[in-house]
């Protein structure tokens, strides 16, 4: 993956933070550079105003004190009317917006002080600090709330991860740095994770073993009835707090699986049986649970359930098991785990891989989906024939013009769909939405449903005219949907509304990349002419639609 | 001796996270942190000195290395992570 370059503006010496961002080993990576730090809105206005040199982040941390002139009067003890602070921030925010037009994605650590300024009585009330701090930190959220492209991080976790070192007294007095490096390092993971999130590209299914993971004890050797999970025992404890942050996960969109060398009938006993297990079966979109090769296993269930590996973590308690998956399955994110169980809850809450940009109604069907489209499969090995099945499936799609409420699962749709992509083309939403909007272009989402539940937005197409051609720029429908005559009633689409629009033609620039052979193959199969290099065009009647 | 070159060293690695690739210290006792030949610039250094403040204090010798009177001067304590090191240990045992 190429280097994303980020920006970082600041009133305050922050060449530590870049520093450690461009360091940092995982990924995305990223070149981090500073600007001059100092007067920050003049310097917003440099770098929105260096065309050539648009950065793909841009980092905006600043003191509250040094940004918002009502804020600094209030803290050296003079009376302020809370509209003043406000109007302030408004002003802020504007300036904000304005700037975030020029990057893609603009991330902005809400503000704090040294709680010197804010702790106490007097600065909890009407008047205080602390007061106003909080209302400054809601009202600049809300006012950035109307770009998708920018994204307030909440740094109070960056603080407390740094402990008494958190705000650094000695380096702010002799090097204008006013937080200790702790704090610059966690923040490095929040922004990564922001980075990952608009890119569409966190994580979306999470594997678990279950001895010793789920719950305390060994099911298949002690039975449902002995195992360490809730009642009053602080293991017991930690596994239902693990359980609880699952279903949260589950209820974000991400996919929850069982992956464990295990007697399939005593693991289903207890999920099905245990009076305190939170995770029951309808919460968990499938398992492999049998005594074959843990990472054979997750390859399975990731393929059955659609799934790239990419997208996929796996949590195991076993050390030896998790370096088996590591090894054979490197694109796995498969996170240290530690050895006593009371550490688990926060083990998982560590995780920041899937942080998303924005939650869903496909999100949080997903787990419901994954139930569906085990019962479709069994309705398949029955059905008589392919064409049978897909007969009785009952497919139905609805085409819609892109719209702002579907630009959030259109941007996650266009930067996680591999298979059926036709340019594996990656934007932002803001992106997206910016493209879509030139009257030369069209972009159409597709809705999908069928007999067994509705499988959401699933199916985003593009194009753009040229002359008397229309381009695709996108084309591609989710791995979920793939297979059901999808795609053929999204090209049928696509040629009409481009005959609509005036063109003779709908060309195809099929853009090669590692898993989109699905698209190329459906490609062949269609009426279009193939040049041979990867271009498909699809010649367009006047009245009577594609030949 | 040795907790305190750990330290330093220790601080060489905190000071070397934040900074790009040939401007890092070799974690060694020759690592030349100020003057003309060391790959510090003036805001490197004082990452150092801070980062170095902090390994010390959690290796149970305190020191309060920006106070000194020229800390950047390549003839003083801070010349080097063996000059430091040995400035800590005598400071250490001064009564």
């Amino acid at each position: 993956m190429t280097k994303r370059h980020c920006t970082v503006v600041s009133d305050f010496t922050i060449g530590a933070f870049a520093g450690y961002l461009s360091n940092d080993a995982g990924e995305p990576k990223v070149e981090a550079s500073a600007a001059a730090y100092g007067d920050v809105r003049a310097t917003l206005l440099d770098v929105a105003r260096a065309r050539g040199a648009r950065p793909d982040i841009a980092v905006v941390w600043t003191r509250p004190e040094a940004v918002i002139s009502a804020y600094a009067r209030l803290i050296s003890g003079e009376p302020v009317a809370r509209e003043a602070l406000l109007g302030d921030v408004a002003d802020y925010a504007d300036a904000l917006l304005q700037f975030a037009q020029h990057a893609a994605l603009t991330v902005v650590p809400a503000w704090v002080s040294p709680p010197a300024v804010t702790r106490g009585m007097y600065g909890g009330r009407a008047g205080g600090a602390a007061d106003a701090l909080r209302e400054m930190n809601m009202e600049l959220s809300v006012r950035l709330r109307e770009r998708p492209s920018v994204v307030v991080l909440d740094p109070s976790g960056w603080l407390l991860a740094a402990g008494r070192r958190a705000f650094a007294t000695k380096a702010w007095y002799l090097g204008k740095i006013p937080f200790g490096d702790e704090a610059f390092k966690e923040a490095v993971r929040d922004v990564k994770a922001a980075i990952i999130a608009a890119s569409g590209r966190s994580r979306k299914l999470l594997l678990l073993d279950a001895d010793d993971t789920l719950w305390g004890g060994l099911v298949g050797e002690e039975g449902w009835q002995q195992l360490r999970l809730g009642g009053h025992d602080p293991i017991g404890e930690a596994y239902l707090d693990v359980q609880r942050r699952l279903l949260n996960l589950a209820a974000r969109g991400i996919l929850i699986g069982i992956v464990s060398r295990n007697d399939e009938t005593a693991v289903m006993e207890a999920l099905a049986k245990h009076p305190e297990m939170l995770l029951r079966r309808d919460a968990i979109a499938g398992w492999r649970i049998n005594w074959s090769d843990k990472a054979k296993n997750v390859a399975d269930l990731t393929s059955a359930l659609n799934i790239g590996l990419d997208a996929v973590v796996f949590v195991d308690n076993s050390p030896a098991e998790r370096d088996r998956v590591r090894t054979a399955l490197p694109d796995v994110l498969v996170p240290e785990w530690p050895s006593d169980p009371l550490e688990f809850p926060a083990a998982l809450d560590d995780l920041r891989c899937f942080d998303a940009a924005a939650l869903t109604e496909e999100d949080r069907g997903r787990t419901q989906h994954a139930g569906a489209e085990r019962q479709r499969d069994e309705r398949r090995l029955m059905a008589i024939s392919y064409e049978d099945w897909l007969r009785e499936l009952a497919v139905r799609i609805d085409a819609r013009p892109l719209d702002a409420a579907d630009a959030p699962r259109a941007a996650q749709l266009l930067n996680k769909t591999n298979q059926m992509n036709l340019t594996t083309r990656r934007l932002t939403e803001a992106q997206l939405m910016e493209w879509a909007a030139s009257p030369r272009r069209q972009c159409w989402t597709f809705r999908v449903s069928d007999r067994f539940g509705d499988y959401g937005l699933c199916g985003l197409a593009g194009f753009e005219a040229e002359g008397d051609s229309a381009v695709l720029a996108d084309f591609l429908l989710s791995c979920r949907a793939l297979g059901r005559g999808v795609e053929q009633g999204m090209l049928e689409t696509v040629l009409r509304e481009a005959q609509r629009s005036g063109a003779r033609r709908v060309v195809a620039h099929y853009r090669q990349s590692a898993r989109n052979g699905p698209c190329l193959e459906f490609l062949r199969s269609s009426s279009a002419s193939n040049s041979g290099d990867g271009t498909f065009s699809f010649k367009l009647a006047r009245r009577n639609g594609p030949r | 001796m040795n907790s305190v070159v750990d330290a330093l060293l220790a601080a060489v690695v905190d000071v070397n996270e934040q900074l790009p690739e040939g401007r890092r210290l070799v974690a060694t006792t020759d690592a030349i942190l100020c003057g003309d030949d060391s790959v510090l610039d003036s805001l490197g250094f004082l990452n150092f000195m801070l980062a170095a403040e902090r390994r010390l204090e959690d290796a149970g010798f305190p020191v309060n290395l920006t106070a000194l009177p020229n800390p950047g001067d390549p003839s003083g304590p801070l010349r080097s992570i063996a000059t430091l090191a040995q400035y800590v240990n005598e400071a250490a045992v001064r009564p």
